[in-house]
C-alpha cells in the first residue's frame, strides 16, 4: 500500500472517530435533499446507527459519494459539524477525480450533465455491464 | 436488581389466523421459567414489548385475561418490519417479552357500575382481555351490566370470532358485534361503531366507558359519548404512540409531561382535556 | 463540609498517587478542543485546567450514559440465548469537571435511579465513579449556570470541588467518595486565615459574569399556559433539525434500542436519540405527532422547562451554553426563554 493511503486513511479514521452522528453537516447541506435519508432508512438498514467506527465511515463514506459532482465545495458542513472535522477532506478528493476524469466541475454549467449521475445503456466501458 | 431491558424467554404454543385478509394473527406464549411467570402480574390494560433478536423490539397490548393462568396472547397486525417477522414465527418458536409495561384499566372503579366497552377494529387486544376478566365466575358478580359493542370494517376481519359466538350466548354480557356494510352471510348488525353506542349503551349514570380503535372511530365516538351524557372522568381511552423503552426513560411517548407507556395507556378522558392535544 | 487546600505544584502528584487505584480522566486539549482523556502515566496529560477553553466540547453524560450501551449479544443460531456485557467495576476518578455538568448527574439520577426501573448500566458505572469538580473563575460568554438554579462554584453532583485561589486551590470535600481521596494523600493542609473570604470574593466575582439575566420560574409559568401560543410558529424557523444541541447537552436523555445483526452474530444496543429528529415520534403507521420543526422545538423548550420540572422539580438544564455555543444555526436558547420571560 502506498504511504500516502495509509496517512489518508489514519487520517480519515481520526476525523470520523470524533464523528456523534448528530447530522448538522447533512442537514446543513444544500444539496442532501432526500425526503428520506439513506441514514434514516430502515427497510432495508443501510448501516449500523451507532458510533462505531465502521458506521461512522460507512456514513462519512456515503455521503461523499452521495454528494460527489453536486458538492460545490461551499463548506456548510464544515461549518454546521460542532466536532470539528475536516469534512471537505474525502469531497475535495472526488472533487479532483471528476475534474481529472470527466474534466467536470460542479456549480459551473447548470446544464452539464452530472458525471456520477449519468450514463448511457450503450456505453463502451465495461463498468456499466453489470 | 432486575434489569428492565432483558426479555424473559416465552415459547410460542399456538398461533391463530385471526382475519380473513390474513395480517391479523393471535400467539399464545407460555413461559419458559416459573420464576418469569410468577413475576408476570398484571391486571388487564398493560402491554409489553415483543422482542425478536435481530429485529429489535416492538409494543403490543396484552390481549389475554389474567385468569388466563400460564398464557400470554397477543393479536399481531402484520403492517412492517417487525411485526412482519413475528408473522413467520411458528409454534414452538422461542420469543422475548418484556413486560408488563404501564397502567391497567381502573378495575375497582367499575365494581358495581355498568361497564360500556367500545372498540373497532383490532384494537380490540386488551378489551378483549377486560371483557374475559370481568366476565370470569370470579370476578362476574363485582359488576352490573357489562355491554360490549365491537366493530370491524367487515365480517372477515372481526377478531376472537369464536369466543364472540359464545359470548353471544351469554344472558349476562350484552354483546352487539357490528360490520360497517353489509356482506354476504352476515345476519347481524351493520352500522359504524359510534351509530351503534348511541343506540345501545345503557344510561350513563353509573356507567363507565372504555373506547379503544382507531383515531377516526374515538373522534365521532367521543360526542356521542358525550351527548349519552358521560362525563369525561368516566370515558376510558388507551393511547398508542411511538414507543421504546416502555418505561418513562427513552423519552418518545410524552403527550406534555405524562408519559403514553409509563403514566398510560390507560388515560381518562379527563386527564387528556388536561394535556396537550400532540397525539 | 470539610474544606482544605492544597498547592498547584501539588496538584500533578495528588493525580499521580491516584493512578495505582483508579483509571484518571481530565481534560486535554486536542485541536482546538477539550475531551476528558484517560491518564495512561503520570504528567501525560497537563492539570493546568484553568487555561483554555473553559468546558469540555463533549459533556461528562457519555462517561454514564454512552452514546451506545450494549444490552445483550446474540447468535441467530441459538434462540433464546443472550449473552450479557461484563461491566467494569475498576474505580475511577474524573477529575477537572464543571458545576453545570457535575449538577447534570441529578438530571439523570431522576431518570435512571428511579426505583420502579432503575438502570443497572447506569447505576454500576456511578459507582465507580468519583468526581472531582472545579469551578469556574472566569464564565464563558455562553455560560448561564447561575439562571438554571446552579452557579460556576455549584458543587451538587460532585464528591470534590476545587476552587483556584491564584497559587493554590481550595478543596471542599462533599462526600465519603471525596474524603477518601484527599484521605490517601497527603499533599492537602487546613484553609489559612482569609482564604475562605477570597473564595467568596472569587464566586461572588464569576456570577457577576454571567449577565443572561432569565427568569426559569418565569418562563415556566408561560410555559404552563401556552402551549398552543402563536409563539412556536416562529421561533424554530431557523432550526436545520440535527441533534447537536441534544447530543452535546449535558442533561439530554432520550435514547433508541435497537438490533444489530453482522451475519449471525449480532446485538441489542442503546443509542442516544434526539427529539429534534422526526423519526423520534414516527408511529409505525406513517403519522408523526411531532411532524414538523415547530412541534420538535416545542418539545425540547417544553421538555427542558416545564414536563421536566412538573415530574422532577428540576430544570432538565445546568446553563451549560454548550447548545449555545454548537448550534450550526445560533438559535440561542437564552434568546428563546427571554423571548417567552416577556411574553
Ligand atoms: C401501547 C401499544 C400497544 C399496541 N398494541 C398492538 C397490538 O395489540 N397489536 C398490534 O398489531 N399492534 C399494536 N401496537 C402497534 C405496534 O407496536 C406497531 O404496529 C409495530 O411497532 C409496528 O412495527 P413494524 O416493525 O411492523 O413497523 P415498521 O414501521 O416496519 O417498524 C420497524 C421497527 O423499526 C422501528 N422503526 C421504524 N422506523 C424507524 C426509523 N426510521 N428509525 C428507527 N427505528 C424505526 C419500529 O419502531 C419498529 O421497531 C401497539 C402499539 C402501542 C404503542
Ligand atoms: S456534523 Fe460532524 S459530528 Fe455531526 S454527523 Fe456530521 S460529521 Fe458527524
Ligand atoms: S443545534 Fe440548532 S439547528 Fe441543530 S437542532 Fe438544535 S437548535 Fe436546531
Ligand atoms: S439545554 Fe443547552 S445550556 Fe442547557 S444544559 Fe443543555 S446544552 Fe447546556
Ligand atoms: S426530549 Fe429532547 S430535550 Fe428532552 S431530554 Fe430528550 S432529547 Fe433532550
Ligand atoms: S456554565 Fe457555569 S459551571 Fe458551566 S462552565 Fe460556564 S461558568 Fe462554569
Ligand atoms: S417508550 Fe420510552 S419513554 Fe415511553
Amino acid at each position: 500500500m502506498p504511504v500516502s493511503m495509509c496517512v489518508c486513511r489514519l487520517y480519515f479514521s481520526k476525523q470520523s472517530e470524533k464523528c456523534i452522528r448528530c447530522y448538522a453537516c447533512r442537514n446543513a447541506c444544500p444539496l442532501c435533499y432526500c425526503e428520506v435519508c439513506c441514514v434514516d432508512e430502515s427497510q432495508p438498514q443501510w448501516f449500523g446507527k451507532s458510533v462505531a467506527l465502521s458506521d461512522t465511515q460507512v456514513f462519512h463514506l456515503m455521503r461523499t459519494y452521495h454528494t460527489a459532482g453536486r458538492c460545490v465545495d461551499c463548506g456548510a458542513c464544515v461549518r454546521a459539524c460542532p466536532m470539528d472535522i475536516d469534512l471537505r477532506f474525502m469531497n475535495k478528493k472526488i472533487d479532483k477525480d471528476v475534474r481529472e476524469l470527466f474534466s467536470y466541475e460542479a456549480g459551473m454549467d447548470p446544464e452539464a450533465p452530472l458525471p456520477l449521475n449519468t450514463f448511457k445503456t450503450d456505453d463502451e466501458d465495461e463498468f456499466i455491464k453489470g | 436488581m432486575n434489569n428492565p431491558y432483558l426479555p424473559i424467554k416465552t415459547r410460542i404454543e399456538k398461533v391463530i389466523m385471526e382475519t380473513e385478509d390474513r395480517n391479523i394473527k393471535s400467539f399464545e406464549l407460555s413461559f419458559i421459567n416459573k420464576e418469569d411467570e410468577e413475576k408476570f402480574q398484571y391486571l388487564p390494560g398493560p402491554f409489553a414489548e415483543i422482542s425478536i433478536p435481530g429485529k429489535g423490539e416492538a409494543p403490543f397490548g396484552i390481549a389475554s385475561s389474567p385468569t388466563e393462568k400460564g398464557v400470554l396472547k397477543f393479536s399481531i397486525n402484520r403492517t412492517g418490519l417487525f411485526t412482519e417477522a413475528i408473522h413467520s414465527l411458528e409454534e414452538g418458536d422461542i420469543i422475548g417479552v418484556r413486560g408488563p409495561l404501564g397502567n391497567n384499566y381502573p378495575i375497582e372503579k367499575f365494581e358495581n357500575k355498568n361497564v360500556v366497552i367500545v372498540s373497532g377494529g383490532f384494537a380490540f387486544t386488551t378489551l378483549r382481555s377486560l371483557t374475559k376478566y370481568m366476565i370470569h365466575e370470579d370476578n362476574r358478580s363485582r359488576f352490573n351490566n357489562i355491554t360490549v359493542i365491537y366493530g370491524a370494517r367487515n365480517p372477515g376481519l372481526l377478531l376472537y370470532k369464536d369466543e364472540l359466538k359464545e359470548w353471544g350466548k351469554r344472558d349476562d354480557i350484552d354483546l352487539n358485534v357490528t360490520v360497517d356494510a353489509k356482506a354476504p352471510g352476515w345476519d347481524g348488525r351493520v352500522g359504524f361503531v359510534p351509530t351503534v353506542t348511541k343506540e345501545v349503551a345503557p344510561a350513563s349514570e353509573d356507567s363507565y366507558v372504555i373506547v379503544c380503535g382507531p383515531p377516526i372511530m374515538i373522534k365521532f365516538t367521543i360526542p356521542v359519548l358525550e351527548e349519552l351524557g358521560f362525563p369525561p372522568e368516566r370515558i376510558i381511552l388507551s393511547l398508542e404512540m411511538r414507543m421504546k423503552c416502555g418505561i418513562g426513560i427513552c423519552g418518545r411517548c410524552n403527550i406534555g409531561e405524562k408519559y403514553v407507556c409509563k403514566d398510560g395507556p390507560v388515560f381518562t378522558l379527563a386527564q387528556l382535556n388536561e394535556l396537550p392535544g400532540e397525539y | 463540609m470539610k474544606e482544605k487546600t492544597i498547592k498547584k505544584n501539588e496538584l500533578a502528584n495528588f493525580v499521580a498517587g491516584l493512578l495505582s487505584d483508579y483509571q484518571v480522566f481530565a481534560p486535554a486539549k486536542e485541536e482546538e478542543s477539550l475531551v476528558l482523556k484517560e491518564m495512561q502515566a503520570e504528567g501525560d496529560i497537563d492539570l493546568d485546567i484553568g487555561v483554555g477553553p473553559v468546558n469540555t466540547k463533549k459533556s461528562i453524560k457519555e462517561f454514564f450514559f454512552p452514546q451506545k450501551e450494549r444490552f445483550f449479544s446474540y447468535d441467530l443460531t441459538k434462540p433464546g440465548e443472550m449473552e450479557e456485557p461484563v461491566l467494569s467495576d475498576k474505580k475511577r476518578v474524573i477529575f477537572g469537571v464543571r458545576p453545570c455538568d457535575v449538577n447534570s448527574i441529578s438530571v439523570f439520577d431522576a431518570i435512571f435511579t428511579s426505583d420502579q426501573y432503575p438502570d443497572p448500566y447506569y447505576i454500576k458505572r456511578r459507582e465507580r465513579t468519583t468526581i472531582v469538580a472545579i469551578g469556574c473563575n472566569k464564565p464563558e460568554t455562553t455560560c448561564f449556570c447561575v439562571d438554571t438554579g446552579g452557579g460556576p462554584f455549584s458543587a451538587d453532583g460532585s464528591d470534590l470541588l476545587l476552587v483556584d485561589l491564584g497559587d493554590e486551590y481550595l478543596v471542599q470535600v462533599l462526600t465519603e467518595k471525596g474524603e477518601t481521596l484527599v484521605n490517601g494523600s497527603s499533599g492537602f493542609s487546613e484553609p489559612k486565615s482569609g482564604v475562605l473570604q477570597k473564595r467568596d470574593g472569587i464566586v461572588e466575582e464569576a456570577q457577576k459574569a454571567i449577565k443572561s439575566d432569565i427568569k426559569i420560574k418565569k418562563v415556566k409559568g408561560w410555559l404552563d399556559n401556552n402551549f398552543d401560543a402563536p409563539f412556536w410558529d416562529t421561533v424554530h424557523e431557523k432550526c436545520i433539525g440535527c441533534g447537536t444541541c441534544t447530543y452535546l447537552c449535558p442533561t439530554c436523555h432520550c435514547f433508541d434500542i435497537l438490533d444489530e445483526t453482522k451475519g449471525e452474530k449480532g446485538e441489542r444496543i442503546r443509542i442516544w436519540d434526539s427529539c429534534m429528529y422526526p423519526q423520534f415520534t414516527l408511529h409505525a403507521s406513517g403519522g408523526n405527532p411531532r411532524k414538523s420543526g415547530k412541534e420538535r422545538m416545542r418539545q425540547r423548550v417544553m421538555h427542558k422547562f416545564k414536563y421536566f420540572v412538573d415530574n422532577n422539580e428540576m430544570v432538565a438544564c445546568t446553563g451549560c451554553g454548550r447548545c449555545v455555543k454548537y448550534c450550526p444555526v445560533n438559535l440561542d436558547i437564552r434568546e428563546v426563554l427571554k423571548q417567552i420571560q416577556v411574553s
